[in-house]
């Protein structure tokens, strides 16, 4: 048993970055992506209300790191972290792309009455 | 928000800091197979020992072998991570740099780092967090194995080296928390070499 078996500090982990060209934004480390990526999933599903509660909780403190302009600026950083999905074989643009046209739909539709 | 913008262009990716693919290597490929060795050992002799020796010789086994599983776990998730970072030389070298006259294929291909750069940041922050259960379960597992049974000699002396390592694993957990606080501050300054004019 040798000292560095006993203790060894963690390194930390990679944070979240916009891939949008000359953006800037660093949004840090996103915990527990899998229950925020449903949670997100559930909002878009529910409507432009649901939609702008969660970015309003979870993006408002990011959205001012995107550059002027970023089209992935209105998305949540648990968004970011989540795509490309590997199991989804298309590129990456083409799935933010869905993404993009899913929250454009769910503002057009408007809210669900059941949500 | 209204139509989504048909053309998303993505930039050439880099880890932040830069050195980070550098230095996590250190601890995927060095640190945690020795570690994971560690934790194989000690839970072999836990196992071949008489039962009177350690205090709790079953929950001991139990927290070394769940350390060595996190840490041999985390070597996986770093080598299949490892594959995704590239660098925009690294495209160069392969493909030649005529390659940057072909603007179709030049932005496939910064797509396709994107993607991969991003899948690379998935697949490495779950080796990490691996590794760093891992290690504080390792420091559980030697505080475990410390603690003296009913037949073990030097009682004092062990259950002092006992204390020293739990108070050691609980400086983990902070050091551990401390970082990832630590990457969250730093997260708020903009990143340095990306700016309006981008990085074609």
């Amino acid at each position: 048993m040798t000292m560095h078996a006993v203790v060894l500090p963690g390194y930390q982990q990679s944070p979240t970055v916009c891939l949008i060209d000359g953006c800037p934004a660093n949004l840090g480390i996103v915990s527990r992506r899998g229950h925020w990526l449903r949670e997100w999933e559930r909002s878009v599903d529910c409507g432009p209300t649901a939609i702008d509660a969660f970015l309003a909780k979870h993006n408002a403190a990011f959205r001012s790191r995107h550059k002027i302009g970023c089209p992935l600026a209105d998305l949540p950083p648990v968004v970011h972290a989540s795509y490309p999905n590997p199991a989804d074989g298309r590129p990456l643009g083409d799935q933010l792309r869905e993404v993009l046209q899913k929250v454009a739909d769910a503002r057009t539709r408007g809210d669900r009455p059941d949500c | 928000m209204g139509t989504p913008p048909d053309d998303l262009t993505f930039g050439w990716q880099q880890p932040t800091p830069l050195g980070y693919g550098q230095g996590a290597k250190e601890a995927q490929f060095v640190a945690a197979p020795l570690l994971a060795a560690a934790a194989l050992g000690l839970a072999g002799v836990v196992a071949a020992a008489k039962d009177k020796v350690f205090l709790l010789p079953g929950p001991t086994l139990l927290v070394l072998v769940l350390s060595a599983m996190a840490l041999i776990y985390s070597i996986q998730l770093a080598y299949h991570a490892r594959k995704f970072l590239y660098s925009q030389q690294d495209v160069l070298d392969w493909f030649g740099a005529e390659i940057i006259d072909n603007d179709l294929l030049w932005q496939e291909l910064r797509e396709a780092q994107s993607g991969d750069y991003k899948l690379w940041e998935r697949y490495n922050n779950q080796a990490n967090r691996l590794f760093n259960w891992g290690t504080v379960l390792l420091g559980f597992g030697v505080v475990a194995a410390l603690a003296p049974g009913r037949d073990s000699s030097q009682p004092y002396w062990r259950w002092s080296a006992a204390g020293i390592v739990l108070a050691c694993t609980f400086g983990e957990i902070y050091w551990q928390r401390k970082l990832r606080r630590q990457v969250n501050i730093r997260a708020q300054r903009k990143r340095p070499g990306v700016s309006q004019g981008g990085s074609s």
